[in-house]
């Protein structure tokens, strides 16, 4: 289009008084945010997560009982009631079900978030690397990620645990060193669409180093992908660490998790019912909502369903 | 075709290299030494058990001999069961856990594809909803709570099935079998409806309705093959989370099979047990997934190897 010089000026002159509101353009994000709001199912999962995080943050603080100390003024295992604030009951061990429940929730949830971390640490730097460098570095490390692929990782986590023994921060770097793969994939296709744009081209001919191209230039054009398949990724993490912990190879006692609580509650599942019952139920309603808000997540971003 | 088989074969090798060699990695960075006890073995018995397990010679050598080993179908000794190498440990527990996951396996194929058919003809329907919900259900919820959930039900409260032991019949087999079927048939049968409505849309049935072939034919004769072939391309996912299922399972239902192996290897740090389970459990998987191939690559006509 090509307008005269009072046309263009007119037009600049109506556009700047006019209601922003009715011109401004909508930026990729506020559309998904748009789509997100309208997933109705995404949107109650995420209220359900944020309640759920809400409390077991809280929660512990609040309440009058400890997760480590046996309350001898009741019978252990007690059916959930409202003296003492044992609403959950006891355990068999006579602590607090649920402070114990709200704890072990903290627990999951950090290993759900930190163990995303890792892996996305792990999945970015690997993916950017083997998209921008192309060629015969990109088919070895995708080789790799190959081959990894065809192997239960379950394994790997048992072989982890195995050897560098039941501690928490390991836990994490275990964790994710095994749910990286699917992030490399994603980004390393991200990166070779990125890589013959015109910035990067740019950044090269005026001599930035490779590194600084791939961290500065293609990572934070990664952001969007990265962080949709990280929320993909902490309910993952999260049935890992319970499943691992539910072997007696995660977290160890006197500290939970919701695997924990639920391998005691298989335990004494015929006495005290509700040891099972409870941390279950907040475990299969976290991952089923995370599951939710990923998948509306992934819906309100992925480009490819506009 | 053999060319292909031979090529993919030959494909694996890296993968169980890599295997092999990461193990190997992970046996030399563990920390404490084999024979490391709460007892500790005088200097002199020490350097004899490394000179009789070659611990004393460098790591290069020390790979040749565990390469060697394996070579010749050799896992090593186990480091807590007494008097058990791992190959007999293993000799026990392999085909106690290919009866349970062979027979839950197959199951829940049957199943899986039949309700998917249903569903995927019938939309709405009650078979449709129960994909639907069987799908979603088996996402979120996982199988260490549906497990006990199963026990606490038919076992404790309905007292229908025993439970504590296990041995290779039927009472024992039902729940273990049940669970690892359930599994599988939220993701055959979510999977099988997808590909069969997308196969029931395309032009060739349209023609074969439009010749007037009855329902049944068009869906045996036409639809059903190409709409399999997703279900082939799934069955190498599925073999490997059923790895970790069986895991599970194994342990919630007190079977001896190779899952309970791994984790009390795991839990008592039983290196060379763990180890030797998991090179075979991956060799298994790999060779699995190289079958899977070849199936697809006879099955699809597209294919040209």
């Amino acid at each position: 289009m090509l307008f005269s010089k009072a046309k263009r000026q007119q037009l600049a002159q109506t556009l700047s008084t006019a209601d922003p509101g009715l011109v401004a353009g909508r930026s990729p994000w506020a559309d998904a945010r748009i789509r997100f709001r309208r997933n109705r199912a995404a949107l109650i999962s995420l209220v359900i997560l944020a309640l759920i995080a809400l409390v077991i943050v809280v929660g512990p603080w609040i309440l009058p009982n400890s997760y480590d100390d046996a309350d001898w003024s009741v019978s252990a295992p007690m059916a959930p009631s409202l003296t003492h604030w044992h609403w959950f009951g006891t355990d068999d061990n006579a602590r607090d079900l649920l402070v114990r429940v709200l704890v072990g929730g903290r627990i999951s949830f950090m290993v759900g978030l930190l163990g995303t971390l890792v892996s996305v640490v792990i999945g970015v730097s690997w993916g950017a690397a083997a998209g921008y460098f192309g060629g015969k570095i990109d088919a070895l490390m995708m080789r790799f990620v190959d081959v990894m692929y065809a192997l239960p990782f379950m394994l790997f986590a048992i072989l982890l645990m195995t050897f560098f023994g039941r501690n928490l921060v390991l836990m994490f770097v275990a964790l994710g060193a095994i749910s990286w793969l699917d992030m490399a994939r994603i980004v390393r296709g991200q990166t070779l669409s990125l890589k013959s744009k015109e910035f990067v081209e740019a950044a090269h001919a005026i001599g930035v180093s490779q590194r600084a191209i791939i961290f500065r230039h293609i990572v934070p054009n990664l952001l969007g992908v990265v962080v949709v398949y990280a929320t993909v990724t902490i309910p993952n993490v999260i049935l890992t660490e319970s499943v691992l912990s539910f072997l007696g190879l995660g977290v160890q006692e006197p500290m939970t998790s919701w695997g924990v609580l639920v391998q005691e509650g298989v335990q004494n599942m015929d006495a005290a019912p509700w040891m099972l019952l409870i941390p279950a139920l907040f475990l299969s309603l976290t991952l089923y909502c995370a599951n939710y808000v990923g998948d509306g997540l992934r819906d309100a971003l992925d480009p490819k369903d506009r | 075709m053999f060319s292909y088989v031979i090529r993919r074969l030959l494909g694996a090798i890296p993968t169980v290299f890599v295997v092999v060699t990461v193990c190997f990695v992970m046996l030399q960075l563990a920390p404490g030494g084999p024979f490391d006890r709460e007892r500790k073995v005088s200097p002199e018995v020490l350097a004899n058990l490394q000179a009789k397990y070659h611990l004393n010679e460098p790591l290069f050598k020390q790979y040749g001999y565990y390469l060697n080993n394996l070579m010749h179908g050799d896992l090593g000794v186990s480091f807590r069961y007494a008097d058990w190498s791992v190959n007999a440990l293993v000799a026990n527990a392999l085909p106690i856990s290919l009866t349970v996951g062979g027979i839950a396996m197959i199951l829940s194929l049957l199943i899986g594809v039949s309700l998917g058919i249903v569903a995927a003809l019938k939309q709405n329907s009650l078979a449709d909803y129960l994909v639907m919900f069987l799908g979603n259900f088996g996402s979120a919820v996982p199988s260490f709570v549906i497990g006990p959930l199963l026990i606490l039900v038919f076992c404790l409260w309905w007292q229908w099935l025993p439970f504590g032991a296990f041995t290779l019949t039927a009472p024992y087999m039902i729940l273990p079998v049940a669970l690892l079927t359930l599994i599988n048939v939220s993701t055959l049968g979510r999977v099988m409806r997808g590909s069969l409505i997308e196969v029931m849309s395309s032009n060739f049935i349209r023609t074969a309705r439009a010749k007037g072939l009855p329902m049944r034919t068009i869906v045996m004769r036409h639809a059903l093959k190409p709409a399999l072939l997703p279900v082939v391309t799934l069955l190498g996912p599925l073999a490997i989370s059923s790895v970790a299922q069986a895991v599970v399972t194994e342990t919630m239902f007190a079977i001896p099979g190779l899952g309970r192996l791994l984790v009390n290897g795991a839990i008592n740090r039983d290196y060379t047990l763990v180890l030797g389970l998991v090179i075979l459990i991956a060799v298994i998987t790999v060779l699995f997934n190289l079958m899977v191939d070849i199936a697809y690559a006879m099955l699809d006509p597209r294919i040209r190897y």
